[in-house]
């Protein structure tokens, strides 16, 4: 009895994990094996619809006025765009401008800084903070208990109406993990259903000698943290990965971010400082004397001229996602929320 | 009847072949009430508000050979009184756990029961579970709230709080935690809030440790 009951969960987190697999929205064919082990957390069609409901719900905040999607809005794929610094609860400023949210599946760590190691631990920093939700996930179980809403939504999901921390959590990866982003031209091109034009071909040429190493193809991060040479906000302080291991070599050095997306996601850096490409670049083009010692690359800095940084631009922005960013099953749950509160 | 006869000795043999091992706090002497002010030796007033700890693959031996698996981790709350397990095998001569969560657990993911992040045991501003959480107040330090907020976790080097300890049994079978001893280890002399893995934190485990005795 006990062999046909394992044989059992065992086939069934066998079909989720080939489901994941085999969907071509959730794992592309040309991205590497995702980092996160879906066997965990199996996802389900309940199971997202219940992540995505939380995700856009303000209950989650102390005052009932801010949700995840307040920061990080899909029209923005999942960034925050035009607050340099993400704001929360009774207009508070945080000293971190909001990561774009995609391909979460394929990231070690998360925040600027890698506090977070994964996932599903990621959404306790936001509704903890004081400067973002200013709650907690036992106020956040506790609410929901007494909510109309959720209980039928959690024992769709999880077969009982009881909510528990570890449903909440779980339920927001499921949703977090649907955000995958791999519908761009970029993407196009490399499963060869159309081309660069020549101008992005020559920009294309111009990222893979200067700027792929960091930003690597497909998912245009490395995971590493680096210190790209920029200043010290002085009224931030900001000291990034040096916060969280106390290894010296490690101040000033951020998450490398994602390319995908960024003609939606400005503004950029992790204090939000430029709010255009061009800025960017011009930095990158710069004097990169404040970067950490140890990184020759960073230190030789990215000569270029006019026309490479144009030709850049113009591959960067074949990173544009935009049947993601208008994906309507990433968006409000209108059906569920605002049906039912 | 031969049946039930043979039951009853069987099950009468096994219930009476066990015996209980507990795990209690105290503030010297005496057992620890969440609230209660305490004077101790020193003629310092001691508080202790919050108590609980992480014991993981709690495990008892027998000439060294493991008499069961390892337990999954257990979440005491010192606050609600002594930890005890029941039914240990009469022929348990020692008994093993660790303090904390080990690093396999600490990157699974969301987890349930004991595990779970409503329990108020996981930092959120980083990943992490709260191995051992001690709050207190005593008359001893000199600042105005005499409070000591000790959050002790930290499950990679350099800063790995995770302690793994192991007693002889023999007939003593009721351990304590000192936390009059604990709380006046010389570090809290330099920090009384400790909310971050750092090698204060790991020294402050050592005492932790230090602090269960066999005995009262």
């Amino acid at each position: 009895m006990r062999i046909a009951a394992s044989l059992l969960l065992l086939s069934v987190i066998m079909i989720s994990w080939i489901g994941f697999q085999s969907n071509p929205s959730y794992s592309p064919k040309h991205f590497p094996p995702p980092h996160y082990r879906f066997a965990d957390n199996p996802l389900t069609r309940d199971g997202i619809q219940l992540g995505r409901a939380l995700f856009y719900d303000n209950v989650l905040s102390a005052n009932n006025m801010v949700s995840c999607a307040s920061c990080h809005s899909v029209y923005n794929a999942f960034a925050h765009t035009d607050h340099a610094l993400s704001h929360g609860i009774e207009d508070r400023i945080g000293k971190r401008n909001a990561p774009a949210l995609m391909n979460l599946a394929w990231q070690k760590r998360f925040m600027w800084d890698g506090a977070i190691h994964h996932l599903d631990m990621q959404s306790l920093a936001p509704i903890s903070h004081r400067d973002e939700m200013g709650s907690s996930i036992e106020e956040v179980t506790q609410r929901l208990r007494a909510s109309k809403v959720y209980p039928p939504l959690f024992e769709a999901a999880w077969g009982s109406p009881e909510v528990t921390g570890e449903r909440v959590l779980k339920s927001l990866s499921q949703f977090m993990l649907t955000l995958v982003s791999a519908g761009s031209k970029y993407d196009r091109v490399k499963l060869q259903q159309t081309q660069f034009t020549e101008q992005e071909a020559r920009g294309y040429e111009v990222f893979k000698a200067h700027c792929n190493s960091c930003h690597t193809e497909p998912l245009f991060t490395s995971n590493e943290f680096k210190n790209n040479g920029l200043s010290v906000n002085p009224t931030l302080n900001d000291m990034g990965r040096y916060g969280i291991t106390q290894i010296t070599d490690d101040s000033l050095c951020f998450k490398v971010p994602t390319l995908r997306n960024l003609k939606y996601t400005y503004p950029y850096m992790h204090d939000g400082r430029f709010e255009t490409l061009s800025e960017v670049l011009r930095h990158y083009t710069g004097n990169l004397r404040n970067a950490a010692k140890q990184d020759a690359q960073l230190l030789q800095g990215f000569p270029m001229d006019g026309n490479a940084k144009v030709d850049l631009t113009a591959f960067l922005l074949t990173l544009s996602d935009s049947a993601f960013v208008f994906n309507p099953n990433l968006a409000f749950p209108r059906e569920i929320l605002l049906n039912n509160h | 009847m031969k049946h039930w006869i043979f039951f009853l000795v069987l099950f009468g043999n096994s219930l009476m072949a066990q015996k209980s091992f507990t795990l209690e706090a105290t503030l010297g002497d005496v057992t620890m009430q969440c609230g209660q002010w305490k004077v101790n030796a020193n003629s310092d007033s001691l508080q202790v508000n919050r108590c609980a700890v992480y014991l993981s693959g709690l495990q008892f031996f027998a000439n060294g050979k493991p008499l069961s698996a390892a337990e999954k981790p257990i979440l005491i709350n010192f606050c609600n009184g002594a930890f005890t397990r029941n039914q240990v095998p009469e022929n348990a001569d020692s008994v093993a756990f660790l303090v904390g969560i080990d690093s396999l657990i600490q990157s699974a993911g969301a987890m349930g029961g004991d595990l779970d992040p409503v329990n108020g045991m996981y930092w959120t501003w980083q990943s992490g579970y709260i191995h051992v959480k001690v709050e207190a107040r005593t008359s001893k330090l000199e600042d105005e709230s005499h409070s000591i907020v000790c959050h002790l976790g930290g499950y990679s080097a350099p800063f790995n709080s995770n302690r793994q300890t192991g007693f002889r049994l023999n007939s003593q079978m009721h351990h304590t935690i000192n936390l009059d001893q604990f709380l006046g280890s010389e570090s809290f002399s330099q920090v009384r809030k400790i909310m971050s893995p750092s090698l204060l934190a790991t020294k402050l485990s050592d005492d932790f440790i230090d602090s269960i005795n066999s005995k009262r």
